[in-house]
């Protein structure tokens, strides 16, 4: 094939390709795809991700590890030489409940606490079949 | 080398606005879905390649660093994606003789395509375009979706600008041969 011919063929070629006409997919192609894309999107937004980064828990940990052995290296493990060995927390709860020691009730109200009790418990099957359906609704 | 039109695109594109990427998409699907199809030779094959290629474009966006056309970079992918398709399918479409092509015959050629209604035209061209192996279709079609720019279609397929000539001119040739069969079987067969 000379050059002449080759001209000629390229001038064919390109004569064919510039009446071959495009061809388009399917009409919902565009909303397709972006129906794809978005639900991936929404996996990624819905993957767990831990609020504290992971190198800030490991630094806790071996801040926590560190603390623990200072103090036990510090004050040893022996219950009474630790921190609290000092301190008497029994006026505390004698402020508390001391009150209690003298109280007495009376059966009605006794009764009265029982029933309460128990219509609790009756409740409590009834509102869950009812928030059950609620949910179920949504 | 990007307008600032397509920068702002990206921009947005990367920051996961898919109305933008519609956008994207309308400007560039009929191209890429031509060139899978093309290459593939069926129009499923092609709508599904042709999705996959879009994904690959939103997911990369952020990674392209515009040392091309967008368009040229979006072809390569595509080209790349039909490539991986044909491997795994593994099916090779026929091989097209070009020794018996009659030289003189183009101008012959030419008056016969000149008296076909344009729609027939468009007809026949396609199906010829279909007959033609995977490798020739793809240099052909995008030579003239890149306006003949050998420097980006360099880019796109990865060979020299010297590779990309003698390919062509072999594609070129199979076409015509293709075609030749085809007024031998349709048109000179009429009018004989």
């Amino acid at each position: 094939m000379d050059k002449h011919e080759e001209k000629e063929l390229e001038a064919f070629v390109d004569k064919i390709m510039a009446e071959a006409p495009l061809e388009s997919p399917s009409a919902d192609f565009t909303k397709n795809l972006v129906q794809r894309i978005e639900a991936t999107q929404h996996k990624e937004v819905y993957q767990y991700k831990p609020i504290v980064p992971r190198q800030v828990l490991v630094l806790l940990f071996i801040g926590l590890l560190t603390l623990t052995f200072y103090l036990i290296a510090q004050y040893g493990l022996e219950s009474d030489g630790g921190w609290f060995g000092n301190v008497s927390v029994e006026p505390v709860f004698d402020n508390i409940w001391g009150w209690l020691e003298n109280y007495t009730s009376s059966k009605i109200l006794m009764y009265a606490v029982l029933l309460f009790g128990l219509l609790f418990f009756v409740q409590v099957p009834l509102l869950k079949k009812q928030l059950d359906r609620n949910v179920m609704l949504e | 080398m990007l307008t600032t039109n397509e920068k702002e695109l990206i921009k947005k594109i990367s920051n996961g606005n898919t109305v933008a990427f519609s956008d994207l998409v309308d400007g560039h699907k009929d191209l890429v879905y031509t060139l899978c199809i093309r290459m593939l030779g069926n129009r499923e094959d092609a709508e599904e390649v042709s999705q996959d290629v879009f994904i690959k474009v939103f997911t990369a966006l952020r990674t392209f660093k515009g040392d091309s056309k967008l368009s040229t970079w979006i072809y390569r992918i595509a080209y790349n994606a039909c490539l991986d398709r044909l491997k795994k399918s593994k099916k090779e479409r026929m091989r097209v003789e070009v020794d018996h092509l009659k030289s003189a015959a183009f101008s012959v050629m030419d008056n016969a395509l000149d008296r076909m209604v344009r729609e027939e035209r468009s007809v026949l061209i396609n199906s010829c375009l279909a007959a033609l192996p995977a490798e020739d279709a793809s240099i052909l079609t995008l030579f003239y979706f890149e306006e003949k720019n050998l420097l980006e279609m360099e880019k796109v397929l990865d060979l020299s600008a010297n590779t990309i000539k003698v390919r062509l001119f072999r594609a070129r040739k199979k076409l015509a041969a293709i075609m030749e069969n085809k007024f031998d079987k349709e048109t000179v067969g009429s009018n004989g």
